[in-house]
């Protein structure tokens, strides 16, 4: 007993190997004084190459959720760039093509046939009254039912265009004829952007029905008792102004007109 | 580990003061961690999300990138288009006419083809809800749909767009305003194999319409019609802004 | 002193230059040698600043430090502890790198 208290205190208190105690500094051989030396190099060695091992193990760890996360966030925040930069080129595009069309009138006319349609897509970015929908997950841990799912959204947009809206975007995505919501874990993907709870959607449309139609919808009286059922978060704010960005649109694939 | 004992009477009051400050800082340093600590993770975005569910996530990211990134080189051509064009408006007037035609197909004012599914659901007892056919619809774009109309057997059909609604109405749906009545045919211009096999997942769509106790067929076409068409409205509300 | 310093620096040098690829069977044998390598080091500093360095202890107590080290995990392994003796070695070794390290702060200083 006695023996393993000393090797303790041993431990914490003389950290220095006892041969530097039990020697009297002497005057070493070139020779093991060299060897010292390799010793160090040894030792810088040592670490330098743990240094890189760990960095090549970099990939491998990268699989690791934490490391994901960031990828995630890296990832987002790219893309969103990205879509800043085609919403500048489509700005530019759009007043050049103005610019090109105006002066004479079937150029006029192809314009504004161009403009209501690209307003009907979601490509144009609108300005409207309309109403704030937010709707978000109860405490995770108490129930799967608690989260936010896809079909939750998409029954609440669903709701939304039966109560007359015009334009819809979900966290700041607007939702186009090609738009898809999918649930991917905790996160629901809008147009393969991820978003996470709380889900705001905006929708511009009537004021003086919109709102109300929407408040007696069967949906809504849904996610209220939700609210009370699971802790789920919805809301309903009527707003006098909402700007809803465009989106990017490709030509149709698959389709040719008839 | 012994700090020396004997300085501490020399101390002046100015260096008490100091000391004192620097300690009050580094308790406040501590503490701070303590709860940085603490609080990490917990409202961190995605946190919740498995790691399949986080490399679901960065695919959908990457697809993302390469969507944007077209329609920047596409945008990108037509500027230069645009910028190089020294016969008057002539090939900007096309380039609008040639947008205008894509953007209507999606828009649903005019009528398209092209190579799809035709999908019927029928049921003798229960009547398919509204949210399945959000479901369907919603797993049809999912899978890359462009162009989609719902039609019964009494002739009546509604093109599906982004506003497009269900609601139940009766035994019936309403969808855009108009009354369908079932047998419901929805016809899909897209990937084939890529909407059927969408449509097909364990406990997706074709699983949730035979529990229902209905009947649903998928029938993969070199090419569907889309004929129905929805009047370009003018939205009075929602305005076009810059 | 100088000359430690300067070898030290040139095997940091050397290890990231040279790109050294590591036998996988001696991957788990890197973190615990690098940290007998650290406690070998700070031991050599202190030792010196207490004037009682002595080369022939610096270089025995290296190799043995890496060599037991390495030892430990091998036969933890065997024995399926491999991971808790590895704690438990860089618990040791932790303690001791912070005592020197204590020291040698001490010395330099002087609280």
């Amino acid at each position: 007993m006695n023996g393993y208290r000393d090797a303790l205190a041993e431990l914490l208190d003389r950290q220095l190997d006892h041969g530097y105690r039990q020697t009297e500094p002497r005057k070493h051989s070139w020779a093991l004084r060299a060897f010292s030396a390799v010793t160090a190099v040894v030792i810088g060695l040592l670490i330098a190459v743990a240094y890189q091992n760990t960095q090549a193990a970099e990939p491998h760890q990268a699989r690791t959720k934490d490391a994901l996360i960031d990828r995630v966030h890296q990832q987002r925040i790219h893309t969103d760039e990205l879509a800043e930069q085609a919403d500048t080129l489509r700005d530019s595009y759009t007043q050049a093509q103005q610019e090109a069309l105006a002066g004479s009138s079937s150029g006029q006319r192809a314009l504004a046939d161009l403009r209501e349609l690209e307003a009907l897509v979601g490509v144009a970015k609108v300005r409207g009254p309309g109403v704030v929908v937010t709707v978000g997950d109860g405490p995770v841990h108490n129930d799967a039912a608690s989260l936010v799912q896809d079909r939750d959204v998409q029954t609440i947009v669903n709701a939304l265009w039966f109560s007359g809206a015009e334009a819809i975007s979900i966290d700041g995505q607007r939702l186009t004829p090609v738009s898809t919501i999918r649930t991917a874990g905790d996160a629901i993907l809008v147009d393969f952007r991820p978003v996470t709870s709380p889900y705001e959607i905006k929708a511009i449309g009537d004021p003086a029905t919109l709102p109300r139609t929407f408040r007696k919808h069967e949906v809504a009286d849904r996610f209220f008792e939700y609210t009370h059922k699971y802790g789920m978060k919805f809301s309903i704010n009527q707003k006098e102004r909402l700007t809803l960005m465009g989106t990017t649109m490709s030509a149709p694939r698959y389709a040719t007109g008839t | 580990m012994s700090e020396s004992n004997e300085s501490e009477a020399a101390h002046t009051k100015r260096r008490n003061a100091i000391a004192g400050a620097l300690t009050a800082l580094m308790v406040g340093i501590s503490g701070f961690a303590l709860a940085a600590q603490l609080s990490r993770d917990e409202d961190k975005e995605f946190s919740a999300a498995r790691e399949p569910d986080l490399v679901q996530i960065l695919d959908s990211l990457d697809a993302r990138r390469e969507r944007i990134r077209a329609e920047i080189e596409d945008l990108q051509e037509r500027q230069r288009a645009l910028d190089s064009d020294t016969q008057g408006s002539e090939a900007a007037l096309e380039e609008a006419e040639k947008r205008a035609g894509d953007l209507a197909i999606l828009a649903g004012t005019v009528g398209a083809k092209g190579p799809g599914l035709s999908i019927v659901i029928e049921s003798d007892t229960k009547h398919p809800t509204p949210e399945l056919l959000v479901d369907t619809v919603a797993e049809l774009r999912g899978a890359g749909a462009e162009a989609m109309q719902i039609s019964d057997n009494n002739g009546a059909s509604a093109r599906i767009v982004t506003s497009t609604y269900f609601a139940a109405v009766g035994e019936g749906l309403d969808v855009d305003g108009i009354t369908l009545s079932g047998p419901y045919t929805l016809t899909v211009i897209g990937d084939p194999p890529t909407m059927q096999a969408a449509l097909s997942i364990p406990g997706g769509i074709v699983d949730t319409v035979r529990r229902g106790g209905s009947k649903i067929s998928i029938d993969a076409h070199d090419e569907v019609n889309v004929s129905a068409t929805r009047p370009p409205t003018h939205p009075s509300h929602a305005q076009p802004t810059d | 002193m100088l000359i430690g310093a300067l070898a030290l620096a040139a095997g940091v040098v050397l290890g990231l230059v040279w790109d050294v690829a590591v036998p996988e069977a001696m991957e788990p044998y890197l973190p615990i040698a690098v940290v007998a390598a650290l406690d070998a080091l700070f031991g050599g500093v202190r030792a010196k600043l207490d004037k009682i360095f002595d080369d022939k202890v610096f270089v025995v107590s290296f190799i043995f430090n890496v060599l037991v080290a390495a030892l430990i995990v091998f036969l933890g392994d065997k024995l399926g502890v491999g991971s808790q003796l590895s704690t438990g070695v860089v618990v040791v070794l932790g303690v001791r790198i912070f005592g020197n390290v204590a020291a040698i702060r001490r010395h330099l200083f002087k609280a």
